[in-house]
């Protein structure tokens, strides 16, 4: 044991050596090892930052998400009106805290601004359950929460200095909050943002057998306590949830309580699935790059094989050899894994500014770092990867020293040689042919977005929409809604840099409601239809530009008292009335609900997509404004000049109608869709570098073994030329036996790539599973990267002198 | 110039520059070579017997002078045109045998065959089997190089040289990495196939082997000299030889 370890210190010393007389060699293989450990590391920095690393609150592993398992989706938990919330806290009895929460802007508002907010309203015990300190003052407790109680307020640590001045008198202070009296009580230090990137929070105060329309969903969370299983408490909520349906079936017919832990509930298991996939993508590129460099050591151990003779001849066993070449593979891999470390490090921190910046963070406490668990992973696969780079060489390094030390001829086993090293090549044009089709297969699913048809006119870049959201302390009425928004959308007509304005309950390819809905006399009077349906006003069309097929829109004809109208899109005609007329026929929205009417049909448009991209399209059901009035709406104005210099100007008018009411989210539309985009864009981007790397790497390593092939093989074909070959034919020989790997290799990783395909279209990104065109795209770009290669050693081939094989050394 | 010559060189030069140092490796050869000879060039080591082997090989072109081969001049060839001629009208014969590793004994023989575009596979086959036959080495068509003697190797490049029918079949110092015995058997086949029409031209330092030839060229300091001119200027070089170190 002991001499082993003696000869291992000698070997590294020795490899040391070797590796700094050979430095732009070991340069190259570093760099090689480092694209793959990079690409590798990156992702376990996300999967330990989402999956591995425990969540920031104590006791993490007994904190539960609660919420309406979603059928057709079972690793994802929906919210669960407030009711609930104030039910299940009165029955169940495994938690030590059971809180809950709904995300809405808060509206913060004092003498001199109104100023809008991410915020959270919390109900029950979330703080305590969270066990996070205030900078100053408290959090919000349990007892805080009370229906009717003054709404208290706590604000995070950047609000509190962006806002307030960093003011240390803050606590008490009193404002209006959504347009009621609040008091701050408390602010949190950075960077508490639970749970995405909230600002502000406040007391829910969710008031007890409250109507249906007056419930809030949010999410539920509770910390079990510790002798409680989280399947004990699973099997408790079911129970207590059965019973809770039966006696509110008016608001739970739909719903059905489960539970898992938390961190389980943000990953979800979508989340989860593309993280693998991103792994087995990461370790391909890893394969590629060792086989890589298996190869280039390959080569690199050919020219040394009469030192491995000699060590041989003097006593080296068999083990000592494989050790010095294994402890030179050790020492590249660590170095890489260094580059690759910090290459991850660069990339996880690039990855969080990016979610931050798209708005789609997973949750304020991932932190895409290198940290010891990522470095302890980091150090096994550093281990494999001088195992899978250095074990093959290894051994033929051994296996050449016992022949070689009998045999100087260098005839025989150069053959056996380059086998092994062809096997490498074609591996390594099959795992670029599954990086190339996971490259092209999102490219493809971002031009689908793109190309997705919305069904409207206005181009994207055209139109400056804002959110805006009232008060019912202030709009009580259901007028009063509908007249703030007709108030603003006037006055943003008026102006004359605007084109058209609306304001709608739907954002086009962003958000809108959705319902079910019956027609009247149709067959199975219980069949209802799913449907995106938005509350419009009368400009909708013209803003968007959606042409009206037949009928017309609304105007002042649907007026509040007058009949119930809609407009549907031809999906809708097309559902239920193909090729017939439409018009004036009723439908029915929510049938379920007693006090709903029914709405005659007056117009059809085409198509639409209100909701976003990702959602299956819809039948669309479009209603007025005066009939149907909502307090959210998206406000959309088409402008002369460029939309965004409108923006301040846009945000005055909105205040000069009602000062408490500022406008949020204020994009273009082609902002909004690039926002939701941007999930897509970043798998693209990461699999489209992992896919360029992969082509190098591959095309590199080809042209390696073939450059190495033709020095090696210089006097053969010298007397290949000597015996009359011609240029041409030369440069075949050469082309064709590479030809014969990269065609392996691309039948092999194009066959690998039909269930690999299969595989990454199932998880949600938007591709068809067989695209030819990505398949074809594929094979021509390894075909092309094959032939640059090629051309490079097989041009060296041809200016072989025949004069070689008259050389005798 | 006889009417059946088959090489015809006149005032043949061949100048190396490396590292601007000049040799002047052949300075003015004329040599003819009629069909059906059998010739041997000798020489001591460095006189350029190989340089002119291989100008009369088409592996490496003259500096100056006049090459006829088989009534073609070949000055202004390019590389291909010389590269078919030395695939039809010459067969070689190398010191290291270079057949090629990978490639089975028939493969090896058949090779030169696969540059030409007009041969089938049937046709490629018997010649190669022939040329196998010819110099008894039929027996051992799927073994490979590596796994030969080094007498056995160099029947099989014989072989390989014979199988295009070429004109003249050119061999630098054949025997020079083989035991006497191996080296011997290898003459005998050349002595054979010279009886049996071949036209060859063998280049050996060994007088032993050039006795063999029907006529001896012999070369000193890139020129060709008469055997009496070669002993005294190699007696002469040789006492230079013994001064120069006795001064020292
Ligand atoms: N490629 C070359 N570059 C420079 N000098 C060469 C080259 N080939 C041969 N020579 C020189 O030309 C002379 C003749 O060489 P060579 O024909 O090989 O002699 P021989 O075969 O008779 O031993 C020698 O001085 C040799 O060093
Ligand atoms: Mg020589």
């Amino acid at each position: 044991m002991k001499s082993l370890l003696m000869g291992f210190q000698h070997e590294i010393k020795h490899s040391l050596r070797q590796l700094r007389r050979r430095f732009g060699y070991a340069l190259l293989t570093i760099a090689v090892l480092a694209c793959g450990l990079g690409a590798t590391m990156y992702v376990l920095v996300a999967i330990n930052a989402l999956i591995l690393r425990p969540l920031p609150f104590p006791a993490a592993e007994r904190i539960v998400s609660i919420g309406d398992r979603s059928p057709e989706n079972p690793g994802r938990l929906n919210g669960l009106p407030s009711q609930d919330f104030l039910d299940l806290r009165k029955e169940l009895k495994s938690y030590e805290h059971l809180g809950a929460y709904y995300e809405a802007t808060i509206n913060l508002a004092d003498d001199t601004e109104a100023q809008r907010y991410e915020g959270i309203f919390v109900a029950g015990a979330l703080f305590e359950m969270l066990g996070e300190q205030a900078l100053l003052g408290r959090p919000l407790n349990e007892a805080d929460d009370r229906p009717g109680a003054v709404p208290l307020v706590v604000i995070s640590e950047s609000v509190w200095r962006d806002r307030f001045g960093a003011d240390p008198d803050i606590i008490g202070r009193s404002l209006r909050m959504n347009a009621q009296p609040a008091t701050i009580i408390g602010v949190m230090p950075s960077p508490f943002a639970f749970p995405r990137q909230s600002q502000v929070w406040t007391t829910a105060r969710f008031v007890d057998g409250a109507h249906e329309d007056s419930q809030f969903w949010g999410q539920i969370v509770g910390r079990l306590k510790p002798e409680v299983s989280t399947d004990a408490a699973a099997a408790e909520l079911v129970s207590v949830y059965e019973r809770l349906k039966a006696q509110r079936m008016d608001l739970r017919r739909n719903l059905d309580g489960g539970l898992m832990p938390m961190a389980k509930a943000f990953i979800n298991s979508n989340t989860r699935a593309i993280l693998f996939i991103m792994l087995i993508t990461a370790f391909s590129v890893l394969l590629l790059a060792c086989a890589n460099v298996a190869n280039l050591q390959l080569g690199s151990l050919a020219a040394r094989s009469r030192e491995f003779a000699v060590r041989a001849a003097i006593g080296a066993g068999r083990g000592r050899i494989i050790v010095g070449v294994l402890s030179e593979s050790l020492i590249l891999a660590a170095v890489a894994t260094l580059v690759a470390l910090l290459i991850a490090d660069a990339a996880g921190g690039w990855t969080g500014d990016y979610f931050a910046r798209a708005e789609d963070s997973p949750g304020y406490w991932f932190t895409f770092q290198v940290d010891a668990r990522v470095t302890l992973m980091a150090a096994a696969v550093a281990l494999l990867t001088t195992m899978l780079s250095g074990l093959i060489p290894a051994l033929r390094a051994s296996g050449m020293a016992l022949t070689r030390a009998l045999n100087d001829s260098g005839q025989s086993g150069e053959g056996r040689f380059s086998r092994v090293g062809k096997g490498l090549i074609v591996g390594q044009i099959a795992l670029s042919c599954l990086l190339l089709i996971g490259a092209g297969m999102t490219w493809r699913g971002l031009q689908a977005r793109a190309s997705f048809d919305l069904g409207i006119d206005a181009a994207p870049s055209s139109l400056l929409t804002a959110r805006a959201a009232i008060f019912n302390e202030q709009f009580p009425e259901a007028a009063d809604k509908e007249r703030f928004f007709a108030a603003v959308t006037e006055k943003l007509r008026a102006d004359s840099n605007v084109v058209a304005a609306t304001a709608a309950e739907a954002l086009p390819g962003w958000t809108a409601g959705g319902d079910d809905v019956i027609v009247e006399g149709q067959a199975d009077p219980e069949a209802t239809l799913e449907v995106f349906k938005s509350s419009v006003d009368d400009h909708f069309a013209e803003t968007y530009g959606i042409p009206v097929l037949s009928g017309r829109f609304f105007d002042s004809r649907d007026q509040q008292a007058s009949q119930a109208v809609a407009v549907v899109d031809q999906r809708f005609v097309d559902h239920y009335w193909q090729g017939q007329d439409p018009l004036n026929r009723r439908i029915k929205l929510d049938p379920e609900d007693p006090t709903s009417q029914w709405v005659t049909i007056v117009g059809v448009v085409r198509p639409l997509q209100l909701e976003d991209v990702d959602d299956d399209p819809q039948p669309t059901v479009l209603l007025p404004m005066r009939q149907s009035p909502v307090r959210f709406a998206s406000i959309a104005v088409r402008t002369l000049g460029p939309p965004m210099a409108f923006a301040p100007r846009m945000a005055e008018i909105v205040r000069e109608v009602n000062a408490d009411t500022p406008i949020y989210w204020v994009r273009t539309l082609e902002q909004v869709l690039r926002l939701d985009g941007a999930g897509d864009r970043f798998l693209a981007l990461v699999f489209g570098i992992f896919g360029l790397v992969g082509l190098l790497l591959s095309s590199a390593g080809l042209y390696g073994v073939l450059a190495q092939s033709v020095t090696r093989r210089t006097r053969e074909i010298g007397v290949r030329r000597a015996i009359g070959a011609e240029t041409g034919q030369v440069a075949r020989h050469v082309a064709a036996g590479a030809a014969r790997l990269v065609l392996i290799g691309m039948v092999v990783g194009l066959g690998l790539g039909v269930p690999w395909a299969k595989m990454l279209s199932s998880n949600a990104l938007r591709m068809t599973s067989f695209d030819p065109l990505v398949f074809a795209l594929v094979a021509i770009s390894i075909l092309a990267s094959a032939f640059i290669a090629v051309l490079i050693p097989a041009r060296r081939a041809i200016r072989i002198d025949p004069m070689q094989a008259l050389r005798y050394e | 110039m006889s009417s059946n010559a088959l090489i015809t060189m006149r005032d043949i030069k061949k100048v190396f520059y490396t590292d601007e140092v000049e040799t002047h490796a052949l300075s003015g050869i004329h040599v003819d070579i009629s069909q059906g000879e059998y010739v041997a060039i000798s020489g001591p080591s460095g006189c350029g017997k190989s340089t002119l082997l291989s100008i009369l090989g088409l592996l490496d072109s003259p500096t100056g002078g006049e090459y006829v081969l088989n009534g073609t001049p070949v000055q202004s060839l390019d590389a291909n045109q010389r590269a078919r001629i030395r695939n039809r009208e010459i067969g070689f014969i190398f010191q290291a045998f270079n057949l090629i590793g990978d490639l089975s004994v028939f493969e090896n023989v058949e090779l030169p065959l696969t540059y030409r575009d007009n041969m089938n596979k049937g046709e490629r086959r018997d010649r190669a089997m022939e040329a196998l036959e010819r110099v008894g080495m039929a027996h051992r068509v799927k073994h490979f190089p590596g796994q030969l003697s080094g007498g056995q190797q160099q029947r099989v490049a014989v072989a390989r040289a014979l199988v295009g029918k070429p004109s003249i079949l050119l061999a630098d110092e054949p025997t020079g990495n083989l035991d006497s015995k191996n080296g011997e058997a290898v003459m005998t086949l050349l002595d054979e196939l010279h009886k049996s029409g071949s036209t060859i031209c063998m280049v050996t330092h060994d007088m032993r082997y050039a006795e063999f030839a029907a006529r001896k060229i012999f070369m000193f300091d890139g020129r060709v000299v008469d055997e009496e001119t070669l002993h005294r200027l190699r007696t002469e070089e040789d006492q230079r030889l013994r001064q120069s170190l006795a001064i020292a």
